[in-house]
């Protein structure tokens, strides 16, 4: 796992180089031939490691409003969808009734959607933020865990039936453990969603976040914070679902642990 | 002796666009005591079915089941473990449903099912028989009166299906527990039981039933035996009826 690591970091570390090479020849060229260099547009790794160096202070601000409410969106999405899951599986009928009308509602783009949420919520109102958050990770959550309750082994719903088990104690026992790899798994789409959903969300009129940042740098022409607000999110993002591997491989070990007795 | 559970006259039919596409008709079953039935037939003659009405996930169509105390263990052709738990654990799930406490006998059948010193592996580490004898202790461990056992050992190669039919044969003389064991082997039915029942492929009835209880002790020396070899002949002469 390590030596993965370490060879995916190396790998950046080339591309980064490469790029940081190639730029510098194309725009000695640019600039020979009195030409706009490509700087303006598209900053060099290294420019972009200056502006985090002297703005980092001011992007990571930033990137914490945005997280902060990325984080509550991924809370309130993956919870209810959690909750409609559990409620599939007790109730058939919804299922089969409001299914169909969640991959309609998914379908739309959210880039479309947001601004009908701010709409309602109110320009640049956390609750605007979250909402838009929680709902572009919603839908994925709430297929991953429906297909999980789905898949449950049919002969062990059948002991928990002679065992005259409850609907409710077939679910904490039987369903939901069953369906921790798939939790995991949906979250890992659902953190990187959450945190677009709350950029998109301060896009559209925040006063803070790093969405907000990405606006201002973009009407100053200042692609050096541009790149390094992407970058930061991109960043966090990746470290996030690392400490999520993390958390899964140590809270889970029936899922690494295998074939000791043949 | 009184029957534990009496089948009488039951029926049972799955559909397809109202069209009939399987399942049992005219059964009449009675299960004694500490003995072990075994029904054997062709895939698909409804072998799954008896064991599934008999434990109530279905209710048959016709006739009547009568119980004299409703308290069956079910044990699944796939083990169908949680891969969350640990051997342990894994036994005891139906005393959490049934919120009992025992830990003696979780104990006990951990020793009789000879897993003492895995209880904490989890189930992928363990082989498919380790996992059947598992699925057997989580059947067992709130004592049943009567234990369904449908082909669980079909999934596994022959030694370690002849290993597992001698332990649940040491394990009913242990505990007594009357078993109903479905199976499309019959080496593995006349070994195991006391009376074999034989279904036919396309009605869905038991066809005959061939009583192999001639006095042993159920040892491996039983299968080089002449009554073992008769045994063997008149249910395979009665299958191929069921298959005719």
């Amino acid at each position: 796992m390590l030596r993965n690591i370490f060879f995916s970091i190396l790998f950046i570390f080339l591309l980064l180089f490469s790029w940081q090479i190639l730029q510098s020849r194309i725009d000695k060229e640019r600039i020979t031939n009195n030409e706009t260099s490509l700087e303006a547009f598209i900053p060099t790794p290294l420019t972009i490691a200056k502006t985090f160096l002297s703005d980092g202070k001011n992007i990571l601000k930033e990137l914490s409003h945005t997280l902060k409410k990325a984080f509550l969106g991924l809370l309130l999405g993956v919870s209810a969808a959690i909750l409609m899951a559990s409620i599939f599986l007790f109730f058939p009928t919804i299922r089969n009734l409001t299914l169909p009308l969640a991959f309609g509602i998914n379908s739309f783009p959210i880039i479309g959607f947001a601004p009908a949420i701010v709409l309602i919520f109110g320009q640049g109102s956390l609750l605007s933020i979250i909402f838009i958050s929680a709902l572009i990770c919603y839908f994925p959550t709430l297929i991953s865990i429906d297909t999980a309750f789905k898949a449950t082994d049919k002969n062990i719903l059948e002991i928990m039936e002679v065992l005259g088990a409850s609907k409710l104690q077939t679910l904490r026992i039987i369903h939901i453990p069953l369906a921790i790899p798939y939790l995991f798994l949906s979250l890992k789409l659902a953190i990187p969603a959450s945190i677009i959903g709350a950029t998109i969300g301060e896009w559209l009129g925040a006063r803070e976040g790093i969405g907000q940042l990405i606006t201002i740098a973009l009407y100053r022409l200042n692609p050096g914070i541009l790149y390094s607000s992407l970058i930061s999110i991109a960043l966090s993002s990746t470290l996030i679902i690392a400490f999520l591997s993390l958390l899964e491989y140590f809270l889970f070990p029936w899922q690494r642990k295998r074939n000791i007795k043949k | 002796m009184k029957p534990l559970i009496t089948l009488k006259d039951v029926s049972f039919n799955y559909y397809e666009n109202k069209k009939v596409v399987g399942g049992v008709n005219d059964i009449n079953l009675d299960i004694y005591p500490s003995e072990i039935i075994s029904i054997i037939g062709p895939s698909g003659c409804g072998k799954t079915t008896i064991l599934k009405l008999i434990s109530s996930i279905i209710s048959p169509e016709k006739g009547e089941i009568t119980y004299q105390e409703k308290c069956v263990g079910l044990v699944p052709q796939e083990p169908s473990l949680l891969p969350s738990r640990n051997v342990r654990s894994n036994i005891e799930l139906p005393l959490e449903v049934k919120k009992i406490k025992n830990e003696e006998r979780v104990d006990e059948l951990i020793n009789i099912v000879g897993l003492k010193g895995f209880e904490k592996l989890y189930p992928s580490q363990l082989s498919g028989g380790m996992k059947q004898r598992v699925s057997i202790a989580r059947a067992l461990v709130y004592e049943p009166k009567v234990l369904l056992m449908d082909e669980p050992f079909s999934a596994l190669d022959e030694i370690i299906r002849e290993r597992l039919n001698l332990e649940l044969i040491n394990i009913h003389n242990k505990l007594k527990q009357a078993i109903v064991f479905v199976t499309h082997n019959i080496e593995e039915a006349v070994f195991i039981s006391n009376r074999v029942y034989v279904m036919s492929g396309f009605s869905g009835k038991i066809i005959g039933k061939v009583d192999v209880d001639f006095g042993r002790e159920k040892s491996i020396e039983d299968k080089f035996t002449q009554d073992f070899f008769s045994g063997m002949k008149n249910v395979r002469q009665l299958l191929k009826r069921g298959y005719a």
